[in-house]
């Protein structure tokens, strides 16, 4: 029994996964979800915007990464929405422009009028420093929008020089250049406030920043965007999807504990030892 | 590279120095130029991959196929984004019905990858082994919500480990990365270090 405990073959780990995560999603089961402290910051810190107010919103993340991030973009947009704030739309991700005009799309921010209410800055090339010289000189650094039309006839625009002319900035990036770019280029400096969201495995990252204050809120992967949907009173797609992670969740545990107690009571019976040490051979070809 | 370096280090503490504004505009002219070398490294990153896949569908090797995929989806993309603009229906269709399903597909097969990686890796042996899987079960189960219904001890634990031990881990390694980044820049900027130049 312990032998076949430690040597689990692979398609049935990957069968079982894919019940846990298709199951809930056909049928949830409901399990609460708590609100996180980073999550909540977010959310307070963005409720406290004024009508008016001009937010830039950075789409720095990549169709790859959209299942997660995503919804994070759009739980944060419908909010801002409510708000009645100016969204300044822009990318340091190539592929950032496209997935804006979506994620506006799909926040309902299509209704309110382009280049007064929002815009869509587009793409510019260069990461970090990229990042500095868009927080000196805003027009100078996106003197387009997404579709070639001069910043200048935009009246969200006016005033807008330097970052330190904007409310606050919003980035959705799980990489570089993310918040930590954001932080050394434009908080250092301008102190202009700064919320992110970012995935799930790069909170540890992030968390430095937190806590120095220099980011005022953090979207953390997933559950990141179920709680701000929450939060919101907007159940959406990460809400429904949580269920099936607190699955997988539950199943990996599962399997790490069958097979340390496998490994255990292999170690305890000396018959056995020569065997658990071959199938564990086999597991790690897994 | 000195005088460039001197501009930008100074453009940080000038601040609205009124007399000293011609140091700003000259960053400001710099990091613009950075823009452009970037965007120009992209051309030429896109007419790299170009010549290498070319070079191998040409030679028919085993890849030629993929290479020809490659080839073929990077001018159609191209073709339809620079003629008809990013929002025409062809370019939209591609962008969301294939590379954005694809894109996902391959970021979400991880998860499976991740299971038998845990199942295989998780297999304590020693003390560092024992500590490593009880963090590991700690945060996995309270970063999700089905923690918090097994024991609030799971979002409580999961959030002091990230906050105590990970970022004063984090901090040290992000201090200590930073010292080195300041040493090798001063040593460009005096012209000590001169490998960026791939001269040794």
């Amino acid at each position: 029994m312990a032998q076949r405990l430690q040597s689990i073959p692979k398609t049935w780990m990957y069968v079982l996964l894919l019940v846990v995560l298709v199951g809930p999603l056909l049928k949830p089961i409901g399990i609460p979800i708590k609100i996180s402290e980073g999550t909540q910051s977010a959310y307070d810190v963005i409720d406290s915007l004024t009508p008016g107010s001009k937010v830039v919103f950075g789409f720095d993340y990549s169709p790859g990464n959209a299942a997660e991030m995503e919804p994070q973009a759009i739980a944060i947009l419908k909010h801002l929405l409510t708000k009645d704030v100016k969204v300044i739309g822009l990318s340091f991700q190539a592929q950032g422009p496209m997935l804006a005009v979506k994620a506006f799309e799909a926040a309902g921010w299509t209704e309110k009028e382009y280049g007064t209410d929002y815009v869509n800055l587009g793409y510019r090339a260069g990461g970090q420093g990229a990042v500095a010289a868009f927080a000196s000189d805003v027009p100078g650094t996106f003197n387009t929008d997404y579709q070639g039309k001069s910043v200048s006839s935009f009246p969200i625009m006016q005033g807008v020089k330097t970052a330190a002319d904007i409310d606050m900035i919003i980035t959705i990036a799980p990489g570089t250049p993310g918040p930590e770019d954001y932080v050394r280029q434009v908080y250092s400096t301008y102190k202009t406030p700064l919320v992110c969201g970012v995935p799930a495995v790069a909170i540890t990252q992030v968390a430095p920043y937190v806590q120095a204050q220099q980011i005022k809120g953090i979207l953390g992967g997933l559950p990141g965007a179920a709680e701000y949907e929450l939060l919101m009173n907007q159940p959406g797609k990460a809400v429904a999807a949580m269920d099936a992670q607190s699955l997988a969740h539950l199943l990996i545990v599962a399997l790490i504990i069958l097979r340390n107690i496998a490994n255990v009571f292999s170690k305890s019976s000396p018959k056995t030892q020569s065997t658990a040490s071959a199938g564990s051979s086999a597991g790690r070809d897994v | 590279m000195t005088v460039i370096a001197l501009v930008m280090i100074l453009d940080f503490f000038i601040g609205d120095n009124a007399a000293l504004a011609w140091i700003g505009d000259t960053a400001v002219v710099t990091r613009s130029w950075g823009i452009v070398i970037s965007a120009f490294a992209m051309g030429l990153g896109a007419i790299n991959l170009l010549r290498r896949h070319s070079r191998s569908v040409l030679k028919r090797d085993e890849n030629a196929f993929y290479s020809f995929l490659l080839i073929a989806s990077m001018i159609v993309m191209i073709v339809l984004g620079v003629a008809f603009g990013t929002e025409s229906p062809g370019y939209d269709f591609m962008f969301s019905n294939i590379l954005s399903p694809a894109s996902s597909t391959m970021y979400a097969s991880i998860a499976f990858y991740i299971v038998t990686a845990a199942y295989r890796s998780f297999s304590a042996r020693n003390l560092e082994g024992w500590l490593l899987l009880i963090t590991a079960v700690i945060v996995m189960l309270g970063k999700a919500p089905i923690g918090s219904v097994i024991s609030d001890f799971f979002p409580v634990a999961s959030t002091w480990i990230e906050s105590v031990p990970n970022t004063a881990g984090m901090r040290a390694i992000m201090m200590g990365a930073a010292l080195g980044v300041i040493s090798s820049a001063v040593k460009m900027f005096l012209g000590l270090d001169k490998s960026y130049l791939g001269q040794r």
